[in-house]
C-alpha cells in the first residue's frame, strides 16, 4: 500500500535548520527516500526483534538499529 | 466390431435396464434364455434401473458364459430403441423408475463415449448412458474379459457412469434421486459399462448376474469416486461413441440450461454471499446477516409489490436495515474494517462484474438501483441521482437475462457504484466522485471499475470505515434485493432518500466543509469519512422509522409521512429535504434518468413533503445540525462509537489551522502504517515517538546533506539531482539500481508521475490526482 505522505510536512522538514530552497518535487525524493530509510529501518529492527525471539518489534529493537542506519546513511559510505 | 456392438450394447443394456422392470430370475444357465429375458425385460419397458441393469448384467454373464454375446446385443440394442419409447415402467418397482430412468437415459445420453473407453471401464460408462446396450454388451464382454475378478475395471468404469449419472442428475435437479437408487443404477451401470468397454463380444447375458455383483460392488466404489467427465473418456476411445453423445449432449444441455436458470434464480443471493464470504471472514459473517436480513426484508417487500419501484423501494429499505445492522456492526468492529473493506472491494468488483453482466430491464431497475444506493451506503453522500443514475445505466446494460436475479444485481450494482463512490470520497476525492458521477451516467461501468480501482488503491481509514459499511449494505441489499424486488420500492426510496440526506447533511455539517457544496454540488459525494459514520446513525434511525412505516404502508408516500411521525420532525425535513436537494441536485447534476428517479423518488414522498423540502431548502442547514444533534441523540452508543471513529478525523481538520512543525515529524497514521507495512511483523504501537525522533535527526541530517550537495552543484535549491546523490551514497541507489526504481516501487502513483516525469517530461501534475 503507498500512501502519500504529506509534502509540505516533508518540505518543512527539510528547510527547517537551511535557508535554501526546496526544488519541484524535490520533496517527493524526499519521501522516496523516506519510504526508503524507513525500509530499511523496519527490516532492521525487525531482524532484531527476531533475535530477541519477539514476534513483535518493540521499541528497544528500533532505536539500537536507529543509530547504525543514521550515521550510515549520512556518512554516505556504502 | 465388438468394440462397437458393446458400446451400443451397453447403452442398449442401460436402456434396457430402464425399461425393464424388476429383474427377472438373472440366473438362467441358457444364454438364450437370457437374451430372451433381457429382450423381454426392454419389452416390458422401464423398470427401475438399478435393477434393470442388474438384469442384464447377471444376463450378461450368463450369456457370455455361455454363447457369445454378439447376437444379444445386437438385439438389445434393437430392441432398446424400440423399448426406449414407451418407456412405461412395467414393474412398479420403485416410484423412483421414472426418475431412475430418467437418469439413465441421461446417463446414455451423457455418457455415450466414457461407456467403451476402457476394456472394463468404459463399458461401466456407457452402461449408464445406455443401460439397455451398455449393459448388454458391456456385460457379456466383461464376462468374457473379466472373470469376476476386475472390481477395479468396474471402479474405473463406475466413475464415469457416476458423472454421467451425475450430470443427468444436474440436469434434472428437480428430481429425487434416492441414494440407494441411484447407486444401484450406477451398480449396474457400470457392470454394463464394464461389459461394454471389454469389448470382446461377451454377450450381453452373459454372467450378468455375476459380473453385476461383481460391478455392483466395484460400481459402487466408483459410485465413490468422483465421477469424471465421462466425455472426455468416451471421446478418447471411440468415434462412435462420440456422436453419440454429441446428439445426446444436446438434450442435456437445453436441461442444463434450465436448471442453471433455475439455480440462477434461486440463488443469486448465495452468488453473492458467496463473493463476499470469500473476502474476509467478517463479510461472511456479514453475509450471514444480510441473508437473514433478506429473508426479513422479504416479508417487507411481498407486501409491496404494488409498484415496481416498490421492490426497489423495499429494497432500500432492507438494505438499509442491513446498513443499519452493518453500522452497528461496523462500529463493534473497527478493526476489520481494512479487511473488510478489501473484502467488499472485491465484492464490490465482482458484483460490478455481476451486475454489469445483468441488463437492467426496465425502470423499475433504476427505482430500484437507486434506491438501492442509497441504501446500501449509509455513506451515501452520494446524491440519489448518482445512484439512480448509475442504477439505471447499470440496469440498462446488465438487466438482461433475469429479472429476479437482475434486481438483485441492480441493487448490487448499484450499491457497488456508490460504495465506490462513496469509499471514493472518503478519500477526500470529492471531486473524483463528482466526475464518477457524471461519468456514470455516461460510462456507468468505467466509473465502477474506476471507482473500484481507486477504491483499492486508496484506502484511508476512513474510507475503509466506510466502504465496510456500504459494502455491508451492499451485501445485505442484494440479498434482499433479491427478496424484495417485487416489494415497493417507492417506499424505500423515500426513505432512502430521505437517510441519504440526513446522512450528507449530518456529514456535511460536520465536516464543515462540504456541507452545501457536497450536496448542491455533488450530492453524490458523500461528505467524507466523518459524515458516514454520522449518516449511519440517520441511517439507522430511518430505518427503523422505515421499519416500522413499511409495516404499516406499503406505499411509499404514507412511509413517508409516517416516516416523518417516526422521526424526529427535523430530522425528517432535513430527510425530505435533503431527498429533494439530493434529487434536485440529482436531477440536475446528471442525466434525465436521475430526474426521472428523482421524480419517483418526489412521488413517493408525497408532494407536501416535496414541498416541504423545497420550501426548508434553506433551513437545510440548519436541520443539519439538528439532525446532527438529535441524530446523536437517537443513536445507539454504538453508532455514536462509530461516529466517534471518523469524528476524531473530521475534527482534526477543524482545529488544524495551527499546525505544530516541531510536533510531528510526519503523521502518525501514516508513519506506522509505512512502517508496519515494511515490517512485515507486528509493531508495538508506542514505537511511533521512537520512529519520530528518529526521523527527525534523519531530516535534520537530510538537509545538510543536500545542501552540501546543491552547493556543490552550485545551485541554490535542492533539486531532484541531489537526492539522487544522497541516495547513491546512502548505498540505495547502485549502478544496478536505477532511481527511477526505488520509485516506482516506493512511491504511490501519483508521486511517480511527479518524479519520473519531472526526469524526463517534465509534466507536473498535482500530486494527489483526482480521477
Amino acid at each position: 500500500m503507498s500512501k502519500k505522505a504529506p509534502r509540505a510536512a516533508l518540505k518543512l522538514h527539510m528547510k527547517k535548520n537551511t535557508n535554501i530552497r526546496i526544488g519541484k518535487n524535490a520533496d517527493l525524493m524526499a519521501q522516496l527516500n523516506l519510504l526508503v530509510v524507513l525500509h530499511r529501518l523496519a527490516e532492521e529492527s525487525r531482524v532484531k526483534a527476531f533475535e530477541e525471539k519477539s514476534a513483535t518489534i518493540k521499541v528497544h529493537h528500533v532505536r539500537a538499529v536507529a543509530k547504525v542506519i543514521i550515521s550510515k546513511s549520512c556518512s554516505g559510505l556504502i | 466390431m465388438d468394440s462397437t456392438e458393446d458400446d451400443i450394447s451397453a447403452r442398449v443394456l442401460l436402456r434396457r435396464v430402464l425399461h425393464t422392470e424388476l429383474p427377472r430370475s438373472p440366473v438362467t444357465s441358457s444364454a438364450t434364455n437370457v437374451r430372451r429375458s433381457m429382450r423381454l425385460k426392454n419389452t416390458p419397458g422401464l423398470e427401475s434401473p438399478g435393477s434393470a441393469l442388474r438384469h442384464r448384467l447377471k444376463k450378461k454373464l450368463h450369456e457370455s458364459a455361455s454363447l457369445s454375446p454378439l447376437p444379444s446385443p445386437k438385439r438389445p440394442r434393437s430392441m432398446v430403441p424400440n423399448t426406449n419409447p414407451p418407456v412405461t415402467v412395467p414393474s412398479p418397482v420403485y416410484d423412483e423408475d421414472m426418475t431412475t430412468r430418467g437418469l439413465l437415459r441421461g446417463i446414455i445420453q451423457m455418457e455415450t463415449e466414457a461407456s467403451l473407453l476402457m476394456s472394463g471401464q468404459p463399458a461401466l460408462q456407457a452402461s449408464e448412458p445406455n443401460p439397455a446396450e451398455a449393459s448388454v454388451s458391456s456385460a457379456g464382454e466383461r464376462t468374457e474379459g473379466l472373470s469376476g475378478v476386475e472390481l477395479s475395471d468396474l471402479t474405473l468404469n463406475t466413475e464415469p457412469l457416476t458423472h454421467v449419472v451425475r450430470g443427468l442428475s444436474r440436469r434434472r435437479p428437480q428430481r429425487a434421486f434416492s441414494a440407494s437408487a441411484f447407486e444401484k443404477q450406477l451398480d449396474q451401470l457400470p457392470e454394463d459399462v464394464s461389459h461394454v468397454s471389454h469389448k470382446g463380444d461377451i454377450s450381453e447375458e452373459k454372467a450378468d448376474a455375476s459380473q453385476d455383483l461383481d460391478w455392483s460392488s466395484g460400481s459402487k466404489s466408483g459410485l465413490n469416486l468422483t465421477l469424471k467427465t465421462p466425455f472426455v473418456e468416451k471421446r478418447i476411445e471411440r468415434v462412435g461413441l462420440q456422436r453419440k453423445v454429441s446428439n445426446r449432449r444436446l438434450p442435456s444441455v437445453d436441461a442444463f440450461d434450465e436448471a442453471v436458470q433455475r439455480c440462477l434464480e434461486q440463488g443469486p443471493n448465495q452468488d453473492h454471499s458467496l463473493f463476499q464470504d470469500g473476502k474476509t471472514l467478517e463479510d461472511s459473517s456479514w453475509q450471514k446477516f444480510t441473508l437473514c436480513l433478506n429473508d426479513v426484508t422479504e416479508l417487507y417487500v411481498q407486501p409491496k409489490k404494488d409498484d415496481t419501484a416498490g421492490p426497489s423501494a423495499e429494497m432500500e429499505r432492507d438494505a438499509e436495515y442491513e446498513r443499519e445492522y452493518e453500522l452497528e456492526r461496523a462500529s463493534e468492529i473497527p478493526d476489520s474494517v481494512p479487511l473488510i473493506q478489501e473484502g467488499k472491494d472485491h465484492e464490490l468488483e465482482s458484483q460490478d462484474d455481476d451486475e454489469e453482466d445483468v441488463v437492467p430491464s426496465s425502470q423499475e431497475n433504476m427505482f430500484l438501483s437507486p434506491e438501492d444506493d442509497i441504501v446500501l451506503a449509509p455513506t451515501q453522500a452520494m446524491t440519489e441521482s448518482l445512484p439512480e443514475s448509475r442504477d439505471v445505466e447499470l440496469q440498462d446494460r446488465e438487466f438482461v437475462e433475469e429479472v429476479e436475479i437482475g434486481n438483485v444485481v441492480e441493487i448490487e450494482d448499484q450499491k457497488v457504484v456508490e460504495i465506490e463512490d462513496d469509499s471514493i470520497e472518503d478519500e477526500n476525492v470529492v471531486e473524483d466522485e463528482v466526475e464518477e458521477v457524471q461519468d456514470e451516467n455516461v460510462e456507468e461501468i468505467e466509473d465502477e471499475e474506476v471507482v473500484e480501482a481507486e477504491h483499492r488503491t486508496e484506502n484511508p481509514d476512513t474510507s475503509q470505515y466506510l466502504e465496510r459499511i456500504t459494502r455491508r449494505a451492499h451485501r445485505s441489499e442484494g440479498g434482499g434485493s433479491v427478496l424484495g424486488i417485487p416489494a415497493a420500492t417507492r417506499v424505500t426510496k423515500s426513505f432512502g432518500a430521505g437517510l441519504n440526506p440526513r446522512e450528507k447533511d449530518l456529514l456535511d455539517f460536520i465536516d464543515g466543509n462540504r456541507d452545501l457544496q457536497d450536496f448542491s454540488d455533488e450530492e453524490r459525494e458523500p461528505p467524507g469519512s466523518p459524515e458516514f459514520p454520522q449518516l449511519h446513525p440517520a441511517a439507522e434511525l430511518s430505518t427503523p422509522e422505515q421499519r416500522s412505516q413499511q409495516h404499516e404502508a406499503s406505499l411509499a408516500e404514507e412511509d413517508v409521512p409516517e416516516f416523518e411521525e417516526d422521526d424526529d420532525a427535523p430530522e425528517e425535513l432535513n430527510q425530505s429535504e435533503e431527498e429533494e436537494e439530493l434529487m434536485d441536485s440529482g436531477s440536475a447534476s446528471q442525466s434525465p434518468e436521475l430526474a426521472q428517479e428523482e421524480e419517483e423518488e418526489e412521488d413517493d414522498d408525497d408532494d407536501a413533503l416535496s414541498a416541504e423540502l423545497s420550501v426548508k431548502t434553506p433551513a437545510f442547514v440548519r436541520q443539519k445540525r439538528v439532525f446532527t444533534s438529535s441524530i446523536e441523540q437517537a443513536m445507539p452508543t454504538a453508532l455514536k462509537e462509530v461516529n466517534a471513529g471518523p469524528a476524531p478525523q473530521v475534527a482534526k481538520r477543524a482545529p488544524r489551522q495551527k499546525r505544530q512543525t516541531g510536533v510531528d515529524v510526519l503523521p502518525k497514521s501514516y508513519v506506522m502504517s509505512m512502517f508496519k507495512h515494511f515490517a512485515k511483523t507486528r509493531v508495538a504501537s508506542d514505537i511511533y515517538p521512537a520512529i519520530n525522533e528518529i526521523l527527525k535527526k534523519y531530516f535534520e541530517r537530510l538537509a545538510d546533506d543536500l545542501e552540501a550537495y546543491s552547493t556543490h552543484a552550485k545551485r541554490k535549491t535542492i533539486e531532484v539531482e541531489d537526492f539522487e546523490l544522497l541516495m547513491r551514497r546512502q548505498g540505495f541507489v547502485t549502478d544496478s539500481t536505477p532511481v527511477n526504481i526505488l520509485i516506482e516501487k516506493y512511491l504511490p502513483l501519483e508521486y511517480r508521475k511527479l518524479l519520473i516525469p519531472v526526469a524526463t517530461s517534465g509534466n507536473k501534475v498535482i500530486p494527489k490526482q483526482r480521477r
